[in-house]
């Protein structure tokens, strides 16, 4: 049996415990809010109503904190809100 | 505008009547997207494992508005982890947006015939639409007043008159999708 398993599971494990990353979300001018809301829901498979609440926070407030974790798990996030086209960075939250 | 053309089929494809001047329009459209998309000099003075696992050293912060709109930054502060980033992603991601790309526009009919978007490739159909959309709006200036319905004014301005077409198609594939 290998150990490399293992050791996957414990660093997973490892930074599921500590989520001191966000992905934020930025507003622009071009994506369409319905749009932005179907990505939440298809990518992050949140609920329409929370998806919602995210799209708006984003329209209103200029950005929105999507999603929080790893930094390597929102490195994984931001790339594909990228892939979307979705104008995402991330930061220490 | 009207909702006209789309309709979902018995068995969830959705089918859209589209002018041939259209379906032209939408491949120029395409096509400009992934050229633009299509780094020059790629397989130049690279290590061919970094190639395979996905690294481009090659990769740097796009001097072009609209490049750097499809491939962003993600770090707002941080140039350094900005381009470590880019490093290790962008080739892939470049790669992603060509391939439901060049999905899309094989999926574009004859000139007389309906558009059939399989479940499948709803997705790409959203994705692509959505990176014509900001390379157009970016390259003509799309601010937030122009974020909805355009004036028949400012509609005289042809780049403008494209993507609110574009506007009106990817938001009405989005409402079909979601019905």
């Amino acid at each position: 049996m290998s150990i490399a398993p293992l050791e996957t599971q414990s660093v997973s494990s490892e930074t599921k415990t500590n989520p001191s990353w966000v992905c934020i979300v930025w507003n622009d001018p071009i994506n369409l809010m319905n749009y932005v809301t179907y990505v939440f829901m298809t990518y992050f498979k949140y609920s329409k109503e929370k998806a919602e609440t995210l799209m708006l926070q984003v329209h209103n407030e200029g950005k929105s904190a999507v999603s929080a974790g790893s930094r390597e798990e929102m490195e994984r996030d931001v790339n594909a809100m990228h892939s979307y086209g979705l104008w995402a960075t991330l930061q220490k939250s | 505008m009207e909702n006209r053309g789309f309709k979902k089929q018995a068995n969830g494809e959705i089918k859209f009547e589209i002018e041939p001047l259209e379906i032209a329009l939408l491949t120029s459209m395409i096509e400009q997207v992934v050229a633009l998309l299509t780094p020059l000099n790629v397989e130049e003075n690279q290590d061919p494992l970094a190639q395979m696992v996905g690294i481009d050293d090659n990769a740097k912060k796009p001097d072009d508005d609209v490049l750097l709109r499809l491939l962003p930054d993600a770090y707002q502060n941080d140039k350094k982890a900005s381009q470590e980033f880019r490093r290790f992603t962008e080739r892939s991601l470049r790669e992603i947006k060509t391939k439901r790309a060049n999905l899309v526009l094989e999926n574009l009919p004859e000139p007389d015939q309906a558009i059939l978007i399989k479940p499948k490739d709803f997705e790409a159909w959203l994705t692509v639409l959505n990176d014509v959309r900001l390379a157009l709006g970016t390259r003509v200036g799309i601010d937030e007043t122009d974020e909805e319905d355009l004036t028949e004014e400012e509609e005289t301005d042809h780049a403008k008159e494209i993507y609110s077409w574009l506007t009106w198609l990817q938001s009405n594939l989005l409402e079909e999708i979601s019905s």
